[in-house]
């Protein structure tokens, strides 16, 4: 099983669109802390001459802690196209391509086989997060230094600098959950189509397509709203509070893991009885 | 080696494979023939694993296959129509790579002696995008084998090759055939090529055997063209028709003729004492039964 | 008539005295204030706004006069705009009418309320009053209207005993607008309780004084 793995993994960072996908998120970070160094100042004012009406603000706002706050806002739509460009690809694209059947006559499992291209890609996906936090980080607290961190949703937090790390650490370690459910969304759909496209585009069109029904149809799903995988994507931010709603965190955690599991069942179960005839 | 009971394979409503039963023994090299569509490539796919049968068992060196566990596959290579193999990596390493996965012993030293052996040696570092046609399956021919297998299972091997790609490919198959003493299944359509390598063989026609056995003996049963050298054709045609034999062709070279008849290989000696009788020598007999006509013949019967 | 003119003249009299009476405490109290010199003081800052949510901030302030003051605060912190002594500057540093409107008690003290009127129309102050304790000569409270600003209230508590009488606590009551971004920009499709975030809500900071160093 660690060989299939490996193999996958091998596989996985050999192609040269994985690269891209590390590609984009290094692009887009040095993009926006290109522009908000030199244009953050005006940026963040609109946020704060209503308080300044007020009061005199002291302490540096934009630093890395913002930044990368502002940063994990990319995990909405940015991150999931990158993820499902490789794990979309891991099923389908060895059907169009021919490879399939290369490791479909070997002596694994099916379930072998699945589970260790689902790991591979979980792997990927988990990198990738990651990739972003480190440079997100190292790049930021180079260019921008710490400070404290200032947080409007809705209500306005201010955390000390020293009360920033741990809530970054939760925050992208359920950001991780969450693209795991677009990557098991995506093999899913790979395990059913037989090229690429059709899982990039159909997890694409889903993710767009649920978060448009639920921004303009929230009171009519309400009721059924919390049981959608796309609502939790963004409650990484909750952990940006003074009183953080575990119960909402928990839930949010226990529906995703389910998605993940009856993605991965589904996509099980269709390749486990399909013929290969590619 | 192995054996198919009774294998039925349909998708929907339509019956790819009916009711097929084979065997192939150890150390054959086993052809299997049919136009396109006649259920080859699902045959063998099912014999991978690939696909499932509706119904029917097979059996791999004893045990049967139950779809479940794969080990099976431990003992068996494939080469699947076109060699597709990892584009974007070496030669060396997608064999490396396989090997890993079949806990190929000394693998490294193995992969280099299986690209000598297959004339890709020079090339191990290039990407396999970089590769024609013929050098990406004779890489899958290496890939086939470096876990040394018992059964070699090659459907439409030289598919896309040029004739010297074909002659290459053929030499191959039967050096691998010879050496390592594996047992081969080869699908073609390049009949000459199952007519020079294959000793027993299967013709399937709409998803049905039409016929299975010894590649000669296939060849020399019902009709077929005989070609003679003899000294006279005088009442030959008579003759002929007495012995339901036709003439083809009577042509004179020297002092002989050589007459080619459309007869049964049994009626041959009948043929030869006739001649005599009537005072007419037989000089050279050449029984003439290309596996073409035979499997046109076979599979339009169908 | 004649009961008139005399009526007339006392009861302007009064208003003059009563005026008069209104710019020394003024005088009196600013004099108090710009006398201390440069000084630094530790403070701790609180901030009661109900959708503004901030530990409370430790740092020094540092006073230089006539009105400038400079902070050291740990991390990010809001800050008054204004010290006390620049309050009052702004207010006696121009032509001002001061009256004295009675006497109003706060927390049991009786305090003079005075009544600042800027004479300048391009003032930013528009109209202030003051709770001034005659006996200590301390500013209890503040209120002041700015155009751009809207009103203020000011309350001063004196519970540290210093060189120059200086208050050990200032509270700072305003009005202000929510800051909230909408769900779809967030991505928090969660039903939120809307009474926890109104329009504008009231808010003030407490600044607590401490430690105060004279140079």
């Amino acid at each position: 099983m660690y060989n299939l793995i490996q193999f996958e993994l091998v596989k996985i960072f050999r192609k040269p669109r994985t690269y891209i996908s590390f590609l984009v998120v290094f692009l887009i970070i040095i993009a926006f802390f290109f522009g908000m160094y030199y244009e953050g100042e005006k940026l963040i004012s609109f946020v704060t001459q209503n308080l300044e009406a007020n009061f005199q603000l002291e302490g540096k706002i934009i630093n890395v802690y913002l930044l990368s706050y502002l940063l994990m806002n990319i995990l909405w739509i940015h991150i999931p196209i990158l993820i499902c460009l490789v794990t979309g690809d891991l099923i389908a694209g060895e059907a169009s391509k021919g490879t399939l059947r290369l490791i479909m006559t070997r002596p694994y499992s099916r379930f072998q086989i699945y589970l260790s291209k689902y790991i591979a890609g979980f792997i990927y996906t988990i990198m990738l997060i990651l990739f972003m936090f480190l440079l997100s980080f190292g790049l930021g607290a180079l260019l921008f230094g710490e400070g404290d961190l200032i947080v409007i949703r809705k209500l306005i937090n201010i955390f000390s600098s020293d009360d920033v790390i741990w809530r970054f650490a939760y925050a992208y370690g359920f950001g991780i959950l969450s693209m795991l459910v677009v990557a098991s969304l995506s093999f899913m759909i790979s395990s059913f189509t037989k090229n690429a496209i059709g899982p990039i585009v159909g997890t694409i069109a889903i993710l767009i397509g649920l978060n448009v029904i639920t921004a303009l149809g929230m009171s009519l799903l309400s009721p059924i709203a919390p049981y959608l995988f796309n609502v939790h994507f963004a409650k990484w931010q909750y952990f940006f509070d003074f009183d953080i709603e575990w119960n909402k965190l928990y839930q949010a955690i226990i529906v995703q893991l389910v998605y993940i599991f009856l993605f991965f069942f589904i996509g099980f179960y269709n390749f486990n009885k399909k013929d290969i005839h590619t | 080696m192995l054996e198919l009971q009774n294998i039925n394979k349909n998708f929907g409503d339509f019956s790819a494979v009916e009711g097929l039963s084979l065997k192939v023994n150890k150390g054959d090299v086993y052809g299997f023939l049919g136009p396109n569509g006649a259920g080859k490539s699902t045959t063998l796919r099912m014999i991978l694993g690939l696909i499932k049968p509706t119904s029917g068992e097979i059996f791999f060196k004893g045990n049967k296959i139950d779809g479940k566990s794969k080990s099976y596959l431990k003992d068996i290579g494939s080469l699947i129509e076109r060699a597709e193999m990892y584009e974007s990596i070496s030669a060396q390493d997608n064999l490396r790579l396989l090997g890993k996965l079949s806990n190929v012993p000394n693998l490294n030293s193995k992969v280099d002696d299986l690209l000598k052996e297959v004339g890709l040696f020079d090339r191990r570092k290039s990407k396999v995008k970089t590769f024609s046609q013929g050098m990406k399956q004779r890489l899958g021919i290496a890939q086939a084998v470096l876990h040394e297998p018992n059964l070699l299972i090659l459907d439409e091997p030289s598919n896309g090759l040029d004739p010297q790609g074909q002659i290459d490919m053929r030499n191959l198959i039967m050096k691998i055939n010879k050496e390592r003493d594996i047992t081969i299944i080869i699908s073609s359509h390049i009949l000459s090529e199952i007519e020079l390598m294959a000793n027993r063989m299967i013709i399937l026609s709409n998803g049905k055997k039409v016929v299975e056995g010894e590649v000669q003996s296939l060849l020399t049963e019902n009709d077929m063209k005989v070609k003679l050298k003899i000294s006279s054709v005088l009442n030959l045609e008579s003759l002929c028709n007495k012995l339901n034999s036709s003439i083809v062709s009577i042509e004179k070279v020297d002092e002989l003729y050589e007459v080619e008849l459309q007869m049964t290989f049994q009626a041959i000696p009948d043929l030869i004492a006739a001649f005599n009788a009537n005072g007419i020598n037989v000089f050279q007999v050449n029984p003439i039964r290309s596996l073409e006509e035979y499997y046109i013949k076979a599979t339009s019967n169908v | 008539m004649k009961q008139l003119l005399i009526f007339i003249l006392i009861f302007s009299s009064s208003i003059t005295l009563a005026q008069s009476s209104a710019d020394d405490i003024l005088k009196n109290l600013q004099k108090k204030l710009t006398s201390t010199g440069k000084y630094e003081v530790n403070i701790n800052i609180k901030i009661d706004v109900k959708f503004i949510k901030i530990k409370n901030r430790t740092g020094k302030m540092y006073f230089y006069p006539p009105d400038s003051i400079r902070f050291k605060i740990d991390g990010f912190a809001f800050l008054p705009k204004k010290g006390f002594n620049s309050q009052l500057t702004s207010l006696t540093s121009q032509n001002v009418t001061a009256l004295s409107m009675g006497i109003e008690k706060i927390n049991g003290i009786s305090c003079e309320v005075i009544k600042v009127i800027p004479l300048d129309i391009n003032s930013e102050i528009v109209l202030a009053q003051i709770w001034v304790d005659k006996t200590k000569n301390r500013m209890m409270k503040m209120t002041t209207i700015t155009k751009s600003q809207g009103s203020s209230s000011t309350d001063f508590e004196y519970a540290l005993q210093n060189k120059y009488d200086l208050p050990s606590k200032m509270t700072i009551s305003f009005e202000i607008k929510n800051q909230k971004l909408p769900s779809s920009f967030t991505g928090d499709f969660d039903q939120i309780d809307e009474t926890l975030i109104p329009e504008t809500d009231k808010g003030s900071i407490i600044v607590s004084y401490s430690n105060f160093i004279f140079k």
